[in-house]
């Protein structure tokens, strides 16, 4: 028989026994979902819910399945296309949970008793927003399951100690009810313990003032008023005792604990000569190791963590090696940056690298092969598969992978200062031990988290209060940012921190940061506040964020997460679109997608014409952010919608900004229609609207074009759009600048391609600085003027020394030979031809021979000038040289839309029986 | 069609994110060029690498990867000789 518990931490218990669940997130989350729905779902179906993106879901999903398998069989039922948990022979603790109305009490008492915490509790996957959401309202629905039972359970037990008990328990799953506070100071009052109740009206009215700004309820008030008419009781020793301070277990100011034991592991870390990797479950003392080795450091070290995945935060393990960079042109620009300053480090730590992101990987990818350091990185096992960046790394690198084991029971003994049942209990686990001693006696057989979770319900007043606030802030919290979101009188809060920092629940980092001293803790402080009273603590946090000075919007990602939690949908997608375009503006596209998508999500809670644009600059960083085009172009389609739907509504702004992203993305898949369709939309309603970029694109396709002699008329029609939005570029006078020049209109085109030439190079961007300057050099030959064109040519020598490994060189100077030629000067223009077949380039040839061609008096060269020219231009399809050169050769020639004004002059010629001199051999 | 081949060479070793990123860029100029890149060398401390490509000549090669803004060393046609076909080219 298999029971299954998902009120509180999800656990699997098969014959009396705990069962090993997979350490890997997903695998429990997606065990839970199956067991929770208790139906059939579409293997699709899951992959979307726990694994979208860009890796191979429907492989991670057989992963996780044969991972669940060996825990669960044979509930577990998967075929081709389904998946099922198979639930009739388990018991599942949320199956037949009674209705309070009409249960027996002993039934509810053991209902009651099913909930050890809240609906799968700690098994949140913020990055998987479907599985998330449904969690969320699960919750929801069993939390007030939960305050049903005890409410009745209450009322039912009359006025006794075990009413009080159901009583107090309500209060914690439902804090901000005025009748849950009622209930309590009532019974408090009724059991002769007044002092207690008036304490709890005075919690109860401070709670509703800092957290709500209110008052508390007529409810609470006429308890209180309940409490007047009977004596007050405030020294009964029940009380005295609440009223002392949580022994403090370690001294203060000693915030490491003691190393001790691990020669094993430091001896292998010793003789590794690559990346290191400690791999263990959490609590074992990996980061203890690494503070060890950093400690014995003889040079300048560097450490960093990687942040739960719930936070956007690129390059989150190297903030402090980031801060105060310049921005650079290219992610290698800025991980050159960080490997310079990193210089003369021995030692680099990054620890928890089961939650690395995208762009933490890969600058740690760049520093591994290019500097000269020791890198040593840490991660729980089991956790690290679910993060593709982290196994990619550490398979990549092939990091050296240590195991971190418990301590051997000397080792335990030495740490727990010879109590045997310290290290009894904790079975080597070194957190675990001292999370016993910070316990005191008489603790008994506990997991860890429930060790660390009482140990945290001693805590009283404001410490009480602040621990559950920093631990939704994060594992470093920022002691600015804590009072400004609680509220809390600055000497309250200095008392709170100490008092955190005595117990060894929080020390010190840095000048004006906290850390919790384990992340397990941390997460147990989080669960110390449910239901509504988290969210209002979300709420607070991400206000007291926006109002935070962030210029660089780094505070964008907690705020989106924090906002979300909250509720506030608005100011969640808000935040993702800021957060979104700081990734870009870092390069660190995958985040950039990841947030945008998760504000995509939110905005469906979203309405009206603010959902519209919100969504929009959310879809404007997906698609320029550079992931594979292939996972971009799936949002073509909202796009589209939602351009139309700007568009009716009068959102001009709005549509033109979809037009513009759907044109960037029909142009990435070379989809020139669509391109120049969604780009006409984009100049129709764009006036006004931010489209330097579509500009940009939009004059380097239709130069692209124009160079290949290929659908001219889109060309003109893409630079029109551009030329409409307004907004000059060295592109855009190349593109109109050739188009000019095809169009046969030289006059205009050469101060167009001048200008082009002046731009890039005042961009150094020599690449366009040629292309302005050949064209013009050819200009100068089709229009007869040799001497310009020499002059040209003498320009394009210095260009060319610029550019490493092409053929410009080569190029310009067969350029200045031919119009040397031209010019009637002695030139080896055979050598030059030779030159070009050398570097094969048949464009250049093309032109080069069907010139030479009109300009030969020699009739046999000429001709064979023509032929090769044909050859040539058909190979590469430059049409205008092939009709040219066949015309010369007599051969028909046929017009097509896309030939130069210059080609279509020879044809014309040709059919009015006029011919050129020389020309027709 | 002719067999090109195109010399690049890294001062740094390449990231598999850059390589792609470069790729990405430089596919999208190929295909407009009419060219084709059929497969890479990368040597195994990633700063020297040789991609053969196929494209009706050696500037449709150069003029993509000098759009796409990626340098490289040197780019020309070349004969092909191999195992199947020891005297056969392209």
């Amino acid at each position: 028989m298999i029971e299954m518990r998902l009120l509180g931490e999800l656990h699997v218990v098969r014959d009396g026994l705990a069962v090993p669940l997979p350490a890997s997130r997903k695998s429990r989350a997606l065990l839970a979902y199956l067991a929770a729905t208790a139906r059939s779902h579409l293997r699709e179906r899951l992959c979307e819910m726990f694994w979208e993106g860009p890796d191979d879901p429907r492989a991670a999903l057989r992963w996780s399945l044969t991972k669940l398998r060996t825990a669960v069989d044979p509930h577990l039922v998967a075929t081709r296309n389904h998946v099922a948990f198979e639930c009739s022979d388990a018991a599942i603790d949320i199956r037949g949970l009674c209705l309070p109305a009409t249960a027996t009490t002993d039934v509810l008492e053991e209902c009651a008793t099913r909930f050890r915490g809240e609906f799968l509790e700690s098994l949140d996957l913020p990055g998987c927003f479907r599985y998330q959401q449904w969690c969320v309202g699960e919750r929801e629905r069993f939390r007030q399951a939960h305050i049903a039972i005890l409410t009745e359970l209450t009322r039912r037990h009359g006025v006794t100690e075990a009413a009080l008990r159901h009583a107090r328990r309500r209060l914690t799953i439902d804090p901000f009810n005025d009748h849950a506070h009622a209930a309590v100071i009532q019974l408090l009052s009724s059991l002769g313990q007044n002092h207690d109740a008036m304490q709890q009206y005075e919690h109860c009215r401070q709670l509703f003032e800092r957290e709500l700004g209110t008052r508390p309820g007529e409810p609470v008030e006429e308890a209180r008023r309940r409490i007047g008419r009977q004596p007050m009781d405030a020294t009964t020793p029940a009380n005295v005792a609440a009223m002392q301070p949580a022994p403090a277990i370690l001294q203060a100011g000693k915030h490491v604990a003691p190393f001790v034991g691990r020669a094993v592991e430091l001896d292998a870390i010793g003789a590794a000569t690559g990346p290191t990797l400690l791999l263990g479950e959490p609590g074992i003392g990996k980061s203890r190791i690494i503070e060890e080795l950093l400690l014995r450091a003889t040079g300048p070290t560097f450490s960093g963590r990687a942040f739960a995945a719930e936070m956007v935060r690129p390059y989150g393990v190297w903030t402090d090696a980031l801060t105060g960079l310049p921005s650079e042109s290219d992610r290698t620009r800025l991980f050159d940056a960080v490997v310079q300053r990193l210089k003369g480090t021995t030692l680099v730590a990054i620890d928890d690298l089961q939650w690395i992101d995208e762009a933490s990987a890969a600058l740690l990818h760049y520093v591994v092969r290019t500097a000269n350091v020791r890198i040593l990185c840490a991660a729980r096992s089991g956790e690290v598969d679910d993060n593709p960046h982290a196994r990619r790394l550490i398979r990549d690198l092939r990091f050296a992978t240590i195991a971190v084991g418990p301590l051997d029971e000397a080792d335990t003994r030495a740490l727990a200062g010879d109590d045997d049942r310290v290290a009894r209990l904790s079975g080597g686990n070194p957190l675990f031990a001292l999370e016993l001693l910070r316990s005191g006696a008489n603790v008994e057989a506990a997991p860890i988290t429930a060790i660390i979770a009482a140990r945290l319900a001693e805590l009283s007043g404001p410490a009480r209060e602040l621990v559950a606030w920093a631990a939704a802030l994060g594992r470093q919290f920022d002691v600015e940012t804590v009072g400004r979101a609680t509220g809390m009188a600055a000497g309250e809060m200095l008392g709170a921190l100490e008092k955190l920092e005595r117990s060894a629940i929080i020390r010190p980092a840095g000048d004006h940061a906290y850390d919790f001293v384990h992340d397990l803790v941390r997460a147990a402080a989080y669960q110390m506040a449910t239901g509504p009273r988290r969210t209002l603590v979300h709420r607070h946090i991400a206000r007291a964020l926006r109002e935070t000075h962030d210029p660089d919007g780094a505070l964008a990602g907690d705020i989106v997460h924090h906002a979300w939690l909250a509720g506030e949908h608005a100011l969640a997608c808000e935040a993702a679109v800021d957060a979104g375009k700081r990734c870009l503006r870092l390069f660190a596209y995958a985040e950039a997608t990841n947030v945008a998508r998760r504000g995509l999500q939110i905005a469906e809670s979203l309405s009206g014409d603010a959902r519209l644009t919100v969504e929009m600059q959310l879809l404007y960083v997906i698609v320029m952010s550079r992931t594979p085009v292939r996972e971009r172009i799936p949002y073509a389609g909202r796009i589209a919608e939602s351009t139309e739907t700007a568009r009716r509504n009068g959102l001009a702004k709005t549509a033109a900004l979809g037009a513009h992203l759907l044109a960037c993305l029909h142009e990435e898949t070379n989809d020139y229609s669509g391109a120049a369709e969604a780009t006409k939309q984009s100049a129709e309603s764009s006036r006004g609207a931010d489209s330097a970029t579509a500009a940009l694109s939009m004059a380097t396709s239709a130069r692209c074009l124009l160079v290949l002699q290929r659908d001219v008329s889109r060309a003109e029609e893409l630079l029109a759009q551009a030329q409409a939005i307004g907004i000059p570029s060295h592109e855009l006078s190349l593109g109109l600048g050739y188009l000019r020049a095809h169009q046969g209109r030289a006059q205009e085109a050469a101060p167009l391609l001048e200008e082009a030439f002046t731009i890039a190079a005042s961009k150094q961007d020599h690449w366009r600085e040629w292309i302005a300057l050949t064209r013009l050099a050819t200009l100068a030959l089709e229009q007869g003027d040799t001497q310009l064109a020499m002059q040209h040519c003498a320009r394009l020598h210095p260009v060319a020394a610029k550019m490493h490994g092409g053929s410009e060189a080569a190029r310009a100077a067969v350029l200045e030979s031919v119009a040397r030629y031209a010019a009637g000067e002695k030139v080896d223009i055979d050598a030059a031809l030779a030159r070009l077949r050398e570097i094969d380039s048949k464009g250049d040839l093309a032109w080069v021979l069907s010139y030479l061609a009109q300009i030969e008096t020699d009739r046999t060269r000429a001709r064979s000038f023509a032929t090769e020219a044909v050859q040539a231009a058909d190979a590469v399809g430059r049409q205008s040289e092939s009709v040219i050169a066949r015309i010369i050769l007599g051969q028909p020639a046929k017009a097509s839309r896309d030939i130069s004004a210059r080609a279509r002059s020879f044809l014309k010629e040709k059919r009015n029986g006029r011919t050129r001199t020389r020309t027709i051999l | 069609m002719a067999a090109l081949v195109l010399e690049q060479s890294f001062e740094t070793p390449i990231t598999p994110e850059e390589l792609n990123d470069a790729a990405a860029r430089v596919d999208k100029c190929l295909e407009a060029h009419g060219a084709r890149w059929m497969r890479s060398y990368l040597s195994l401390d990633r700063k020297r690498m040789i991609c053969e490509f196929e494209a009706a000549d050696a500037e449709a090669v150069r003029a993509s990867y000098r759009a796409a803004g990626v340098t490289f060393d040197g780019c020309w046609s070349a004969d092909v000789y191999s195992r199947d076909e020891p005297t056969a080219s392209y």
